[in-house]
This record gives structure tokens, sequence and C-alpha cells, in this order.
């Protein structure tokens, strides 16, 4: 089973999320910070990461991690989550985030299930 | 300009008595008002006296001669026309008076005819004269004006030739770039970007003005690219700068706000059509306690967004001015009292003592009651909020020289240093575990702190975890 490590500072986004994921066949592991997320991804080795962008620490905190997971595991597909408009973008270009999709929040589930297959 | 007969006044300055008064009497009676001087002291002490059209100089006089009275009349009084009148009826003579700076040569003997047929030519040129001098006056203070103008404008300006030399910065413009103008300075010194000598380049190469919104510096500008045109013929380019950076920074700051806003409004609905989305999807059909606790998830998500959505319109009626103040003598206890009395049943739910200490009878504040609310109100809020189970909130006032002191401290969960960064900042809320079940918009404090400011009031916090937070508000005494 394909294994779907979720990053969120929302427990209600990581409950149902994992929820709505476990349904179609998933297993699901979250985590509440960036620095929980980071070790997990050493310690489960997920298939795919989803990462929100605003954490409490730092507004752009997301695309920090995005980077730091990109650098050890350039292979691993990694989406990002993030509420803020495109065109409100804080100081970052999307060019310059690596992540293999943008999707914003509200997340309908079936699209993300969609996307999540092309990968895994 | 034609003279009037009248207003022209000519000097005579003869030392021979006779020419003298026969001049005066020649003059005089075509109209001329006129002085006679009988050699050049008392000639140039009239002069410096009085404003002449024309001086009659007799070269040859004792003590100061009409050659010096010449290069006093040239050097001092541009508006006097010179005819020198003499003896001496040379060629040569009349070169060298000429050299001096006289108009005109009267040769003696000469009859009344001659003298005014030479008056009346002096003072034609005369009136040439001053028509050109008033003509440069007016020229001169023209540029004046203009020089001014530009100096004095708030706009940086840049003139440039066709080689795109600089020719002209004014010191706004020199204030911009951070540098003094100075004759032949390239325009690559003045640190604008590319695409200003771009546009700068297109207009000297025939294109339209245009507008551009670059930084300079640690400025924002928006820079104005013009032709430079004499008559119909383009000579160069000219560029306007105005500085824009505040306006820029608060648009910054508002685009910054707005994706705040939309993240803050979108986490939640996001969380409620998750939940909505499970239930729908009948996985927890078999399960009616976890339906249960989905909705009421749902329901906390869905107030707080109502919460927000109300502290947002607050906000945004506050910044547009529409929340009309006005400032009354308050009894700080009554108002805290009151603020108590209406969180009781709340408190008493939580299972939360609420207890107000004064040290002192009376203290006093000059605010708007609706501001004074809003900050107690969130404070006692939060209070609570964030407290354990039997747990306890104080108020405590006290005054100290010319302020009044309120500390409103709970005995809850507290929070770490790192925590309390940043904790008045729009959208800042503590999140840990022991948080993650609390409500709050995250603009509550941040409110606080505006409306404390407002209130030339002042707001700290201090907090030990799990042991409580206290916020310390102060206002001056009225």
């Amino acid at each position: 089973m394909s294994k779907i490590l979720i990053i969120d500072d929302d427990l209600d986004i990581l409950e149902t999320m994992g929820s709505l994921l476990e349904a179609e066949g998933f297993q699901i592991h979250s985590a509440e910070t960036v620095e929980k997320g980071l070790e997990m991804i050493e310690t489960i080795a997920p298939d795919l990461v989803l990462l929100d962008v605003m954490f409490p620490e730092k507004k752009t905190r997301g695309f920090e991690a995005a980077a730091q997971i990109k650098a050890g595991h350039p292979k691993l597909p990694l989406f990002l989550l993030t509420a803020i408009n495109r065109e409100y973008a804080f100081d970052f270009n999307k060019e310059d985030v690596p992540a293999e999709e943008f999707l914003n929040k509200p997340v309908k589930i079936d699209r993300l299930v969609k996307l999540i297959r092309n990968y895994i | 300009m034609e003279e009037s007969v009248e207003s022209v006044r000519v000097i005579v300055i003869d030392d021979e008595e006779g020419m003298r008064e026969g001049m005066r009497r020649a003059l005089q009676r075509q109209g001329y008002g006129v002085d006679t001087a009988e050699d050049g002291e008392s000639a140039l002490r009239l002069l410096r006296e009085n404003s002449y059209s024309l001086a009659l100089v007799d070269l040859k006089m004792p003590g100061i001669d009409g050659f010096e009275v010449t290069r006093f009349i040239n050097e001092n009084l541009q508006g006097t026309v010179v005819v020198i009148v003499s003896a001496l009826a040379t060629v040569e003579a009349a070169v060298e008076v000429t050299r001096h700076g006289a108009f005109d040569f009267l040769a003696k003997p000469f009859t009344p005819k001659d003298l005014l047929h030479v008056v009346e030519r002096a003072l034609r040129q005369h009136s040439l004269l001053s028509d050109r001098q008033q003509y440069l006056t007016e020229l001169n203070s023209e540029r004046n004006l203009s020089r001014q103008l530009i100096n004095s404008m708030h706009e940086g300006v840049i003139v440039l030739n066709r080689n795109r030399l600089p020719v002209l910065m004014n010191p706004t413009a020199e204030a911009f770039v951070g540098k003094a103008y100075r004759e032949g300075m390239s325009v690559e010194e003045l640190g604008l970007r590319p695409e200003v000598l771009a546009a700068v380049q297109e207009v000297l190469d025939g294109g339209k003005a245009r507008t551009l919104r670059e930084p300079l510096g640690q400025r924002m500008m928006e820079l104005l690219s013009l032709p430079y045109l004499r008559g119909e013929e383009k000579v160069g380019a000219i560029l306007i700068l105005n500085d824009i950076t505040l306006q820029w920074q608060a648009d910054q700051e508002k685009s910054r706000f707005i994706a705040m806003v939309a993240h803050e409004l979108k986490s939640p609905l996001a969380a409620i059509l998750n939940y909505v989305n499970i239930i729908l999807t009948g996985m927890f059909d078999q399960e009616p306690a976890k339906i249960h606790e989905m909705l009421a998830r749902s329901k906390i998500r869905g107030e707080a967004l109502l919460d927000l959505i109300r502290d947002l319109l607050y906000l945004n009626q506050r910044e547009a001015g529409k929340i009309e103040k006005s400032p009354e003598r308050l009894e700080l206890k009554e108002v805290l009292a009151a603020q108590l009395d209406f969180f009781k049943v709340q408190a008493e739910r939580s299972r939360i003592r609420l207890q107000l200490e004064a040290a002192g009878d009376s203290f006093p504040v000059l605010a708007d009651r609706k501001d004074l609310d809003r900050i107690f109100m969130n404070l006692i809020s939060n209070g609570i909020k964030y407290n354990r189970e039997d747990g306890s909130l104080t108020v405590r006032l006290a005054s100290s020289n010319g302020s009044v002191r309120v500390q409103v401290s709970d005995t809850g969960i507290g929070m770490k240093a790192e925590e309390m960064e940043g904790l008045f900042q729009d959208f800042y809320r503590v999140k840990n575990p022991q948080t993650s079940g609390i409500p709050g918009t995250g603009l509550g404090l941040a409110t606080v702190k505006r409306v404390t400011a407002e209130c030339q009031g002042d707001i700290r916090v201090d907090s030990v975890p799990d042991r409580g937070t206290t916020f310390t508000v102060t206002l001056p005494r009225a």
C-alpha cells in the first residue's frame, strides 16, 4: 500500500484529509510540524508528501521545507498545499520552489486523488 | 517705447557758463527737464542722486574730465545715454569718446538745431535701450522663476541632452540618486535601472512619453520620460521622478494582509468541507459517535470563521474611519467590573473563578467606552479560553505616576518565549496540541494592541508555560 505523509499544522485538515485518502486506499501518516515531518520522511519513507505552506512560526515555512525535502530526496513526489491566492503570493517564485504540484485549499479530494495516482 | 518729452530729464555738464546756459534754454524750450553741472564733481553728485535719460558732457573740464564722467555713467548708469560736446572736432576724438562709451559727439560750435537733432537721436537710442533693458530683466526673471520652480519641486527632474548626458538635475533628483550634479557626468552614474535608460533612449529616438515604476536605491519611483523640445526640435529627454515608496509599501502591506485573510478564511472552510465530504462518503455510517464528533468540529471551525469575519469587518470599519470615537471620562473599575460580569456564565461553565482586585478607589481614564470594552473583552476572553479547569482569572488595578495599570492574569497553559514572538501580529496564533481545540481568529491581540495605542496606552505580556499569562495594559490617568 502506498504511503502518503501529510504535513500540516491544522489538525482538522490532517484528520480529514487522512480519512478521505485512507478511504481511497492509501496508508496515511501525519505530522503537524515541519520538523516532525522531516523526521518522518526518514523513518517511514513515504511514497508522496503533501505539505502545507503556512506554518505559525513562519508564513512561508513550507517553501523552505520543500527545498529541505528535495535536497535529501529529489525523486520523492511533493505536493504543496496553500490557501494563499496566487496573485497575492509572498516573496517567492513558484519556479524557485521544488514541488511537483501546487494545490489551492480547499482541495477537491477527487482531483487530489487523481493527481496522486499520476505519481504513485 | 516712446517717452513723452516731459518725462525726459537731461543733464548738461560744462565748465563754460555761457555754453551751459545756452544749452539749458534750448532744451527747456523743447520741454525737457534740464539740470546743469559746472564740473565733473558736481556732475557725479547729480548723476548719483537723479535719473537722466541723457547726459551732454563737455570733454575738457578741470578736475574730473568728460572721459571720466562718461566712464562713470557707463559703469553705473545703464539707462543714461552720453553725448560728448567738445571743440576737439576730429574723427579721432569722435572714435575715442565712442570707445569710452559715448553714443554721439557734438562739435562746438553748434547751432540750437544741431543740438536738438543730436539730442533727439540720442533719446531714440535711450528709448531702445530701456526697452531692451526691460526685456532682459523680464527674461531673466522668467528664467529665475522657472529655475526656482524646478528647484522647489517635490518631484525629481533630470534633463538629458541628445547624447544622453545629464545637463540639469534639481535638488530633489540629486537627493534621489544620491549624487550632486556635475557638468560632464554620465547617465550611468545616476544608478538608474536599465529599463529607465531604455525609456529615455526611446524618447530620444522619437518614441512617446512613458511612465515606469522602478526602484532607485532604497526607494520606489514612478518615472516619467518626456521629450525635451525647443520649438519643434527635439533636443533631449526629461525625466520626472516621483517618490512613491510609502504608497508602494502600503500596497505591499495590503497585499500581504489580503493573502493572510484569504488563507485564514479558506483554512476553516477547507476543514469543514473535508468533514462534510467524509460524512457524505458514508464511511462512518456505522459510527454515529464519530459523525457527531466531526459535526461538532465543523461547528467550532464555522463559528471561528464567523468570528474572523466579524473581526475583519470591525478592522475594516476602523481603518475606513467609520468608527466614531467619543472619549469620555470613565471609571476603569466600573468598566472592568461590567466586563467580568459579562463573562460570568462562560467562566462558570469552565469552572474558572473571576476576581477583580483594585489597589485604590478611583482609576479614571479618558477614552472611548467601546475601545476599553474591545481591549478588555479580548484579554478576559483569552484568559478564560487558555485557562485550565478550576483555574482563575484575576484583573488587578493599580495607579502609578500619571497612569493606570491593569493586569489580566490567568492560571492557564502559558507560553514559551518563542511562542510569544509575533503575539501581537495579525493572524498570529500559538499552535500546539494544547491550543488546537481552542477557537480564535488570530486578530484579537493585534486589535488590542492597535486600540491600546490609539488610547495612548501600552501593552505588555509576561508568561510562564503551564503557569499562566499576564497582560499588562497601561493607560494615561485622566
